[in-house]
């Protein structure tokens, strides 16, 4: 497999920089199946007694396809609605994820991830999402790290780059049901971290699973994130439904 | 018996386990390795058309060309037997690895 550090970098400059939130509750693996295309819809909600945390709602639709054995591309298109706020067409994305090491080989298995999200919403920034994927198995427990930058670029009133975090544990206990949790956190921008209280953390259980079609697999994702902080919405409803198959 | 241990002797080779795939079946169907120990198994593909180690219990998925060949790290493990298949072909394309 080719360790593609100088294709990252030239996807990088072309996916060169939307509302840089990379907040949908997805986490990302760092591997790569070649062949392989997918459908993806993932979904979520929350709930706050708060009406201005409350119904913040995000569809998005993805297709991908596996390009190489190290780069995997998908097209999203992103709906949401605020709090108290009308449905949106909010970004459409070009995601990147590059396998930069072979699963398993070594220590932690490493990928990179870049995405480029073009704001649908006129006066919005554009945004630049990018950084590191780790996962590392123990057996049947697999640990997977998302740790991104996210960049706005343009619009009437681009942030400053944000840092998101995700954390994920998974045990592989069978393949239709695999109990796990997720963690993602959003301190703030790295020009200074935001109060612990006015940070946007969330965490809770998640289960996973695939059931195999012929052609094909199904595999959904289904978890309830609690706020964490204060200025976090109490609870996340999420979802994922996607279909694979490998050509 | 004396057959399954001779069919998990001949898939080891100084540390390196072979797993061959021909006429969309997997060879030998049960790979014994040991617990705790991470190991390099190179699939081979005697086939012409292409096919998919995959396995859910050992989170692995990649595509073997038609007469190509891949590695797949696997472990350390624990003491336990861990479903693969071949996705391309599911029916038959069906085996397990033992870790003891």
């Amino acid at each position: 497999m080719m360790r593609p550090v100088a294709a990252t970098m030239l996807a990088i400059a072309l996916c060169w920089f939307h509302r840089a939130d990379a907040a949908d509750f997805k986490v990302f693996y760092p591997n790569v199946v070649q062949g392989e295309f997918e459908f993806e819809n993932r979904a979520f909600d929350t709930f706050d007694r708060d009406p201005s945390r409350a119904n913040e709602r995000n569809v998005t639709s993805e297709l991908g396809y596996g390009i190489t054995d190290w780069w995997f591309g998908e097209l999203e298109n992103e709906f949401e609605k605020g709090a108290q706020d009308k449905w949106r067409y909010h970004a459409l994305g070009l995601e990147n994820v590059f396998q930069l090491t072979e699963q398993g080989e070594h220590y932690l298995d490493v990928g990179f991830f870049a995405e480029y999200e073009i704001a649908m919403q006129r006066g919005s920034s554009d945004g630049f999402i990018f950084g590191p994927l780790l996962q590392k198995q123990f057996g049947r427990l697999l640990l997977t790290a998302n740790l991104f930058v996210a960049a706005d670029i343009g619009g009437h009133a681009p942030e400053d780059p944000q840092f998101n975090y995700a954390f994920e544990a998974k045990y592989l206990l069978m393949p239709a049901f695999q109990p796990g949790f997720q963690l993602f956190g959003a301190p703030g921008a790295f020009s200074g971290f935001s109060r612990y209280s006015q940070q946007d953390n969330r965490a809770g259980p998640v289960i996973f699973g695939e059931f195999y079609t012929a052609p094909g697999k199904i595999k959904y994702e289904a978890g309830y994130l609690v706020g964490l902080t204060h200025d976090s919405p109490s609870g996340t409803l999420k979802f994922l439904l996607e279909y694979e198959i490998a050509f | 018996m004396a057959l399954g241990l001779a069919s998990l002797g001949a898939a080891r080779a100084d540390d390196e386990y072979v797993l061959t795939i021909q006429n969309n079946r997997f060879e030998p169907t049960e790979l014994a390795i040991p617990i705790d120990t991470k190991v390099q198994i190179t699939v081979k593909n005697l086939d012409q058309a292409a096919e998919e180690f995959e396995s859910s219990d050992l989170n692995r998925e990649k595509v073997v060309v038609g007469g190509g060949q891949i590695k797949v790290f696997v472990g350390p493990l624990p003491a336990g037997t861990y479903e693969f298949f071949g996705d391309f072909h599911p029916d038959t394309a069906r085996g397990h690895i033992v870790v003891r």
